[in-house]
């Protein structure tokens, strides 16, 4: 919980923004802090002007944070892009920067639904269909985010870089493993492997949303209603964003169900390709690899910042232990890949 | 002289407390954290109760697979990633086994229903 001055301070900062926008005679009232941490905070908030109410979701992000998450500029032009090429998303209000804070502000409208992942498993298993249907519908709302991002350089989005080769991407995977500080010779193995199976065509580049997976989907009666954390988003080969919903670590022990938890390959492939995009099961297949490695090395960071004394977080600290499963997860991938595998899990 | 009872059934007893009696009457962080540190007490039991025998295994098994090589576990450990990295090790069937036989003595720990 943030501390009341915080909060006075993050109210100002907000309406400051609001005002830049345009909405100087909003006033705003904070409901609930979602979260907060020393580089982010998320706050539910009410902007109210005159009668009207308009529920939102507020971001504010110090300048360390977005060294590595894209900044509030790039997330906003994404939420237009997203809103304009039809995929859930929620409506950007305001973005910029609050200077007394020190920190960017993405606000945003509230979408009401479930996100926590469980939760959501468990809503679909009560309806029939309703699993089947959001599998389609994330097929169809990812073909359309990877078929709007080409061409599309709109303002905000030069931050998001040039897309790299799959050999530039193990490289940059090499370094990080080199900075854990500790050996992780599975994920060694693995990006060894991996170069050795490199998709056979190039990608067309696309709008990668980077973070698209069960935990960043608003589920409602009606399915899909909004896909939520745009700042991992970059250019790159679209097989990466379906390899990563596909993830075991993100089917929340529903590991029969590749999607998410909650649907089948076939209709992930089926609603994606009906909606336009194209699948390379090679591609596919080596991204379902290189991410479980990238998120492998991503949990060994957070608990080497607990470990060095740079957090005090138990969930820093708890990653560690979990770094085993995105092994084995590998290792398995790996084995059926080849052929030597002595487990077929998932 | 040891007093009872045990650490890992302290633990154990620490993760049901927090399970039964923390987790229902908390919401959203407070909740999503008593879970996580629930779940930490239960791998600490569990590291409890694995022994140095299984650690002994686990080296044996790279001073079988890295016989021209010596050191504990870490530094054990250390050469069969620095010999992955320059491709050294030739028979890789071996080496996917010798990795998969040591994460599962991880995984006894870490999370033993993983498979």
């Amino acid at each position: 919980m943030t501390s009341e001055p915080d909060q006075v301070a993050y109210v100002a900062a907000i309406e400051e923004v609001l005002a830049s926008s345009g909405s100087d005679e909003a006033s705003v009232q904070i409901v609930a802090v979602a979260s907060a941490g020393a580089t982010r905070s998320t706050l539910l908030v009410d902007i109210v002007q005159g009668d009207v109410v308009l529920e939102a979701v507020a971001q504010l992000r110090t300048i360390e944070s977005t060294a590595v998450l894209a900044d509030a500029a790039t997330e906003a032009a994404l939420l237009t892009l997203a809103a304009e090429a039809a995929v859930p998303a929620a409506r950007l209000i305001a973005a910029g920067y609050a200077e007394p804070i020190g920190a960017e502000v993405l606000i945003a409208s509230r979408i009401p639904g479930e996100t926590i992942p469980r939760r959501v498993l468990r809503m679909l298993e009560s309806v029939d269909g309703s699993a089947k249907r959001l599998t389609a519908q994330c097929g169809d709302a990812l073909a359309r985010l990877h078929a709007m991002a080409l061409g599309s350089q709109g303002p905000g989005l030069a931050a998001l870089g040039t897309p790299q080769h799959p050999g530039a991407y193990l490289d940059l995977l090499e370094e990080s493993l080199d900075q854990l500080g500790h050996p992780y010779p599975v994920f060694r193995y693995g990006l060894r492997y991996l170069r050795t199976i490199l998709p056979q065509e190039q990608a067309e580049v696309s709008l990668i949303h980077g973070d698209f997976r069960n935990g960043n989907l608003i589920v409602d009666d009606n399915g899909l209603a909004a896909v939520l954390d745009w700042e991992l988003a970059h250019r790159g080969d679209p097989m990466e964003d379906l390899a990563w919903l596909c993830l075991r670590f993100w089917r929340f022990g529903n590991d029969d169900l590749p999607v998410g938890g909650f649907g089948l390959l076939e209709d992930l492939k089926a609603a994606y390709e009906g909606a336009g995009g194209r699948w390379r099961q090679d591609a596919f297949d080596w991204w379902t690899m290189a991410r479980t490695i990238w998120w492998g090395q991503g949990l060994a960071a957070q608990a080497k910042r607990f470990t060095d004394g740079e957090s005090n977080s138990i969930v820093h600290a708890a990653s560690g232990r979990r770094v085993v499963e995105l092994e084995y997860d590998l290792l398995t991938l790996i084995g059926e890949h080849r052929g030597i595998g002595e487990h077929s899990g998932f | 002289m040891i007093d009872l009872p045990k650490g890992g059934d302290l633990l154990r007893a620490m993760a049901e407390a927090l399970t039964t009696d923390v987790v229902p009457n908390t919401t959203d962080q407070a909740q999503y954290t008593s879970r996580i540190v629930a779940n930490l007490c239960l791998v600490v039991a569990r590291e409890f109760d694995v022994d140095a025998a299984d650690d002994h295994l686990r080296l044996e098994l790279l001073r079988d697979f890295l016989p021209e090589h010596s050191g504990d576990l870490a530094q054990m450990t250390g050469w069969l990633d620095s010999l992955i990295a320059v491709n050294a090790l030739d028979d890789d069937r071996a080496l996917h086994q010798l990795l998969m036989r040591d994460v599962e003595h991880r995984l006894a720990i870490g999370r033993p229903n993983y498979s």
